[in-house]
């Protein structure tokens, strides 16, 4: 197999016929680093969690608004109507088949994401936006289009700076590039039921996806970014609050990231080529558990019968636009 | 939720007025506000489900 041939479509982040993943983002990424198996899980055999998809689907509404109000301001309008404009495209958006998409009176008390409803996220943008409505970050503008550089797709090789032997890409989303301080940043949005305390900031340092992004800022939008801003919501039962933290990064460790990212893609190149992805069964248990820590648990001859019944197959791919 | 609340968003957004839209801003940033100075969200009977709704409505009971 000679990993330099291109994919015939341009949407798989695979080489056509195997199970070389060129295209990679901070998500299929962070599942190689975090468990090999979780990696085959999801990746490349496209299985989720039925009620995983909520949390992406928050984020995404979420973010989509944000952007948007940041349009309107850019266009000229004023603060107000701007919020307004956000909360009507919010409430058509959550209108889902004659009905609203997860109201508060309709989850099942069985629901685990119950806090991540309807009412909570238009309360949360609101109360986001007013917050934020002077920002002391400031949103930086595009140098060729004008226009605020906002959900910014990235997609670039990598390889000659870091001696790898075939050409990769690196893709995602940066969600807003900042000043702050007359300092560059890129800034990442978060939402989560998580209490926003030191507990929750020190997962992001050292983060995989914040040294990705440190890259993309400087590299795909030469953007000379010294870290990110984590700005994260939390969502809770009558209230949402909003806190900031930085990460910082040198030169020098983004340097070692890279370095590290050499001998993790050609960990991912061994596993394909071996079409074998071995558990790592010491991170069963973190973040909150593995989703299929339990398929894990069970012998091997019997786990596809639990993978179809429990989860559902929706393939992610870093090189489709969210 | 407020009834007022509850009924905006149950209703299609097609039919939501600007006027309508306002008010569920004015209700969110009085929200906001009261949280702001410390004031705790009233714990308010959680709504009862369309599905809860309906069937109350079938025997007659709502």
């Amino acid at each position: 197999m000679n990993l330099i041939e291109r994919p015939v479509d341009p949407l798989s982040p695979f080489i056509p016929g195997t199970f070389y993943q060129w295209a990679w983002d901070s998500t299929s990424l962070g599942w190689l680093k975090e468990c090999p198996r979780k990696y085959q899980y999801h990746m490349i055999e496209g299985y989720s969690g039925r009620g995983e998809s909520i949390h992406l689907e928050y984020g995404i509404l979420y973010h989509g608004a944000l952007e948007h109000y940041e349009l309107n301001r850019a266009d000229g309008l004023p603060h107000d109507l701007s919020v307004l404009l956000v909360v009507k495209r919010l409430m058509d958006e959550t209108w889902r088949d004659g009905k609203p998409w997860r109201s508060i009176k309709d989850l099942p008390s069985d629901d685990r994401a119950s806090v991540k409803n309807r009412e909570n996220l238009i309360r949360t943008v609101v109360w986001y936006l007013d917050k934020f409505e002077r920002d002391p970050a400031k949103t930086r503008m595009h140098p060729t289009t004008g226009r605020p550089m906002v959900e910014l797709h990235f997609q670039f090789e990598i390889g000659a700076g870091i001696d790898l032997q075939h050409p990769y890409t690196l893709c995602g989303y940066l969600d807003r590039v900042v000043d702050f301080q007359d300092q560059p940043f890129f800034m990442d949005r978060k939402t989560t039921t998580s209490t926003l305390g030191s507990y929750y900031f020190d997962q992001y340092d050292p983060d995989n996806q914040i040294s990705l992004y440190t890259v993309a800022a400087q590299v795909a939008f030469h953007t000379p970014v010294k870290g990110g801003i984590i700005d994260a919501a939390q969502i809770a039962v009558g209230f949402s609050r909003f806190v900031r933290s930085f990460v910082f990064k040198t030169q020098d460790q983004i340097n070692e990231w890279l370095k590290d990212l050499k001998i993790w893609l050609r960990q991912a190149e061994i596993f394909a080529e071996a079409n074998y992805w071995p558990q790592n069964d010491k991170s069963c248990h973190k973040f909150g558990g593995c989703p299929f820590r339990e398929i894990c648990s069970k012998s091997p001859d019997v786990r596809d019968k639990f993978l179809d019944s429990a989860f559902e197959r929706r393939q992610w791919n870093p090189l489709i636009p969210r | 939720m407020s009834n007022e609340l509850s009924e905006l968003f149950d209703r299609d957004p097609l039919k939501l007025t600007d006027p309508d839209l306002e008010v569920i801003i004015k209700r969110m940033r009085e929200a906001q506000a009261q949280f702001e100075l410390g004031v705790k969200p009233k714990a308010e009977p959680k709504p009862k489900s369309t599905k809860t709704q309906n069937l109350l409505k079938e025997l007659g009971l709502e």
